[in-house]
């Protein structure tokens, strides 16, 4: 045969864009009327027919196949659809099935792509650091004493920007009804290190960082928006912030949410650098945030960072010859404790995926193996095998699509939902949303899932097509398929559901471990507020302790108020003031000496009685404690343990505090007698062993240290009545004794217990949800498995009971492949979750990664529901009818 | 089926129903002739022809006569206008009659052409 020319081989290439059985139906006619037209032209001549021929030949082929795909693809779609809805039931429980699992993995990378991924609003916001300084010795964050940074600012060369702040509340008078402001003074580098621009007006100057500066205040869109009403002309006005006018000198976009998210008003530093101490071992909670140069790494800085810490532990050893320099990116402290969390759930709910997928891809293996005959008629009938394999995609598309929307329903749901629970605990939770990208994550998954249900099974079909299915004729369904694969796939989901379930089991047990640790006190039916006394308004100390005093005493007198007392900090709050501490009796540490390290509190006569913190030996505080007698404390059970095992406390006296120095003659400490001990209270949070003791003083002997920053007091109320009735009487109250003065941050004790396990409880939820998830799906997998292998059966068992086997020995024929399933899920399981348990410390709290009880336990459900599963097709396997059996045959 | 189901029908569609209205053919031939009637104006590509003889056949308007030889000794197809197609075709025919007649009354045209 000789060659074809050219021009029509180019031809023949051509039509390969066609679809298949366009080509195969037409193609060789084509090619020979496409031949007669060049040869025409070639008689005719010229270039210019040759030309336009092949011109409109190219175009016209580019033109329909596109067209010709498409009228393909919507043929087949409307074969799927319809052979979806010949077995309803089959396409409703795998729509079921898909839309619940790819609902609840949409709904998680919602909340992981908001969270983790979603940009921040700074920009180049990896070149960000948060700085503070850490104690080395116990590894506790200290924040900055103010000589450190200007050193710091003085000696690093890796950042462009380093700014300080500290975050404040200020009450907002003169605008009915007085309100507190949670604020931030900040100096102007803070501004050029995230990088964001003021809506109106300006932001500092670095001339505003020194002390003398004018009272100015920059306020968020909020505030302009909301309480100012928005005004066009707000820039020049006046705030009373804390009783001082600030002129407002700029707008910040709501882009801008650091130090906080809830922060208002930004105040030049320049306010409080004249009244900071000078001291490098006091820390007076100033932070630091600081813009890398471009191209300097995070660790080239903490070398660099490292190497300051190291000269001024050197030249100032009395104050910094234990303190390092901790610098972390600021994505990182924003997410770093959620991250875990996110991941654990995102891996959960992406394994209840892959099971759902596994066991859609069991169920249409059956279909396949149901449509070898139809596959293999069309095939002799001329479809391809491409087409074939199409057909099958589409038709696991079809369920997919339908699933995806039904998931895309529910996680719109669920993400609602999943946001009103984790909002205490959830960092950026506004930034969660289902968006473009959370769409094409879930159509990514659509596709993905429709192959990955598609696939094998379509690949089998029209593998063993023709010749067997044809000689097999219509006796089909499942004759010759092979049930091993299917047998592996569910093997595979019994494993993957155990490591769902390990981690539900996990979560169980860390959030019960969480919610039996003992506090130190009893959060039930106690509400708590806060008031800050401006020192302008309450210069004196008698002044400041009066009001507190008289503010004790009428609170206790309110009608449905069971007890109440003040403290300058709350359990679980999170801050304290911390110490050394020293009993009498041994020698004053010298410098470089370590002491024992104590947190001291401001607290009133009955605040341990309304907070419900239980007193152990002694006695609390009383009206007769006062400035004129001599300085009592109450300590902890473990400062008594600590000072004097054994013994009585009471009577000791310890000192926190020193006295002269100086022209004041030699350094005293100041002596505290022990009246009381009580339990120990986590202050710093639920999981936090704080190292450090705890020491109480009463509010009528002022600590030193208080005399000179005033704390801000929290009140606690015990009170079973609502918290809205009762604090509409506290406020009333308060603004007898002063009427600028805001209670705010109210809060019923329960809610920081709540807010603190509230990560854990959801986890727990979320874990046990998607545990059932996966248990439900295996067991409907070994349901469809074992049901399938009896079916196929049937004959043996018949002959096998004709024979005079025993029903016992089918039984256990079938109770063997039972647990082959089992054996093998458990096995691969264990491993997986061995291998995936590891990165689980981080997420759970007080439990063994490798909890022998969970994993046993665990073991135990999939045992039970494999057995549960399988029962009814053993029972069908035991009650064959020999002669039916045989007769089939 | 009701004729008017199909109207309007494609242009080239309509050329390729014209085609045949005369008398079996094949594919070349088919183009040919639309290429000779038109005097070059209408000239469909391979691929157009093909895509078109494919929708007319499965909607039953042509229908494939059993391949006869050609003169080359070659195999070839042959398509006739089936009598539903004729219907169809003539149903198009008349309602393009129709827009002409219409364009003439509000004087588009001004007299019928006479061939």
């Amino acid at each position: 045969m000789t060659r074809r020319p050219r021009a029509d081989r180019f031809y023949a290439r051509l039509l390969r864009l066609l679809p298949f059985d366009f080509q195969r139906e037409y193609g060789a006619d084509m090619a020979t009327v496409f031949r007669d037209e060049r040869r025409a032209a070639e008689r005719v001549g010229g270039s210019m027919t040759r030309s336009k021929l092949w011109w409109r030949t190219i175009v016209g082929i580019l033109a329909v196949a596109p067209r010709e795909h498409a009228e393909g693809i919507r043929r087949d779609l409307r074969l799927a659809l319809r052979s979806c809805l010949r077995q309803p039931v089959t396409a409703a429980i795998a729509v079921l099935t898909l839309g619940l699992a790819i609902g609840a993995t949409t709904a998680i990378f919602t909340v992981v792509y908001g969270v983790l991924l979603r940009p921040f609003p700074y920009p180049d916001v990896h070149r960000i650091l948060l700085l503070n300084e850490v104690n080395e010795r116990d590894g506790t964050n200290l924040s900055v004493a103010y000589p450190n940074f200007r050193d710091w600012t003085a000696q690093a060369t890796s950042f462009q920007h380093l700014g300080i702040y500290r975050q404040s509340n200020v009450n907002l008078t003169g605008r009915d009804p007085a309100e507190r402001v949670s604020a931030a003074t900040v100096s102007a580098a803070v501004f050029r290190t995230m990088g964001v621009l003021p809506v109106l007006g300006r932001t500092f100057s670095a001339d505003e960082d020194r002390a003398g500066a004018a009272p100015a205040v920059i306020i968020s869109e909020r505030l302009w928006q909301g309480r100012l009403g928005g005004d066009s002309a707000i820039l020049g006005q006046r705030l009373l912030l804390n009783g001082i006018a600030h002129t407002i000198v700029g707008v910040m976009p709501a882009a801008m949410r650091f130090p906080s998210r809830l922060t208002d008003a930004w105040l030049p530093f320049g306010l409080i650098e004249g009244q900071l101490p000078a001291s490098r071992g006091a820390h007076p909670n100033l932070w630091v945030v600081g813009r890398l140069r471009a191209g300097v790494s995070v660790e080239e800085t903490r070398a660099e960072l490292d190497a300051i810490a190291d000269r001024l532990s050197a030249t100032h050893p009395e104050s910094n010859a234990a303190n390092g320099i901790r610098a972390v990116p600021y994505v990182e402290q924003v997410v770093a404790n959620i991250r875990p969390v996110l991941l654990l759930l995102f891996a959960a709910v992406g394994l209840v995926l892959v099971i759902a997928c596994v066991n859609l891809t069991s169920l249409q293996l059956a279909r396949a193996d149901a449509r070898r005959h139809e596959m293999a008629v069309r095939a002799s009938l001329g479809a391809g095998r491409g087409r074939l394999i199409r057909q099958m995609l589409l038709d696991s598309l079809v369920l997919s699509i339908a699933g995806s929307a039904l998931g895309l329903g529910l996680a719109y749901a669920a993400v609602r939902l999943l946001v009103r629970a984790a909002r205490p605990t959830l960092p950026r939770i506004d930034q969660i949303q289902v968006d473009g990208a959370v769409l094409g994550f879930t159509a990514a998954v659509a596709v993905g899932a429709a192959i990955a249900v598609g696939l094998l099974p379509a690949l089998r079909a029209s593998r063993s097509s023709l010749q067997a299915a044809v000689r097999e004729g219509s006796k089909g369904a499942g004759g010759t398929s092979r049930p091993r694969l299917r047998t592996g796939l569910v093997v595979v989901e019994v494993a993957l559901a155990m490591m769902v379930l390990v981690g539900a089991g996990l979560a169980i047990r860390s959030a019960q471990a969480l919610l039996r640790i003992d506090a130190g006190f009893d959060p039930t039916d106690v509400i708590s507020g806060r008031i800050d006394l401006p020192a302008s308004r309450y210069p004196s100390d008698d002044a400041w302790i009066g009001f507190h005093v008289e503010l004790e005493r009428r609170l206790s007198l309110l009608p449905r108020v069971e007890g109440a007392g003040l403290t300058s900090a709350l359990p679980l709050g999170g801050s304290a003031s911390e110490s050394g501490i020293l009993p009498e009796g041994r020698p004053l540490p010298g410098p470089g000496d370590t002491m024992t390290g104590a947190t001291f509190y401001a607290v009133s006569p009955s605040y341990f009685g309304a907070v419900g913190t239980r007193i152990v030996a002694g006695r609390t505080f009383t009206a007769r404690d006062t400035a004129g007698t001599p300085l009592v404390a109450v300590v902890d059970e473990r400062l008594a343990r600590a000072f004097w095992p054994g013994e009585r406390a009471i009577g000791r006296r310890v000192a926190f505090e020193m006295e002269g120095g100086g022209e004041q003659g030699p350094i005293r400490p100041i002596w505290r007698e022990v009246v009381g001990v009580v339990e120990t209270v986590r202050h710093y949070g639920l999981t936090v062993e704080s190292p450090r003791v705890q020491i109480y003083t009463p509010v009528t002997q002022l600590a030193l240290w208080f005399r000179q920053r005033r704390p801000s007091m929290a009140l606690v109320l015990r009170t079973s009545a609502p918290a809205e009735a009762v604090m509409a009487d506290v406020r009333r109250a308060v603004a007898d004794l002063d009427r600028d003065i805001p209670v705010h941050s109210i809060v019923p004790v329960r809610d920081f217990l709540d807010g603190q396990t509230a990560s854990a409880r959801l986890t727990r939820s979320l874990m046990t949800l998607f545990g059932a998830l996966a248990l439900a799906l295996a067991v409907i997998g070994v349901y469809g498995v074992m049901t399938h292998a009896v079916g196929r059966r049937t004959q043996e068992f018949g002959i096998r009971l004709a024979l005079g086997a025993s029903s016992l020995s089918v039984f256990s024929l079938v109770a063997r492949h039972a647990l082959w399933l089992l054996a093998g899920g458990l096995v691969l399981g264990s491993a997986g979750s061995l291998a995936l348990v590891r990165f689980a410390p981080r997420v759970f709290v007080d439990v063994e990664p490798a909890d022998p009880a969970t994993f046993v336990a665990v073991a135990a459900i999939l045992a039970l529901v494999i057995a549960v599963a399988s029962a009814v097709p053993a029972r069908r396997a035991v009650r064959v009818d020999p002669l039916a059996a045989l007769r089939h045959e | 089926m009701n004729p008017l189901e199909y109207l309007p029908l494609t242009p080239p569609g309509f050329q390729v129903l014209l085609a045949l209205a005369d008398g079996d053919k094949h594919g070349y031939a088919i183009l040919k002739e639309v290429e000779t009637r038109t005097a070059g104006k209408v000239r469909l590509s391979t691929g157009t022809l093909y895509a078109i003889i494919r929708r007319l056949v499965t909607d039953g308007l042509i229908e494939e006569v059993a391949s006869r030889v050609h003169d080359d000794d070659e195999r070839r197809r042959y398509y006739r206008l089936a009598d539903f197609g004729r219907k169809v075709a003539v149903a198009e025919a008349e309602r393009m009659a129709d827009l002409v007649a219409s364009a003439r009354h509000k004087r588009l045209i001004r007299k019928p052409r006479i061939v």
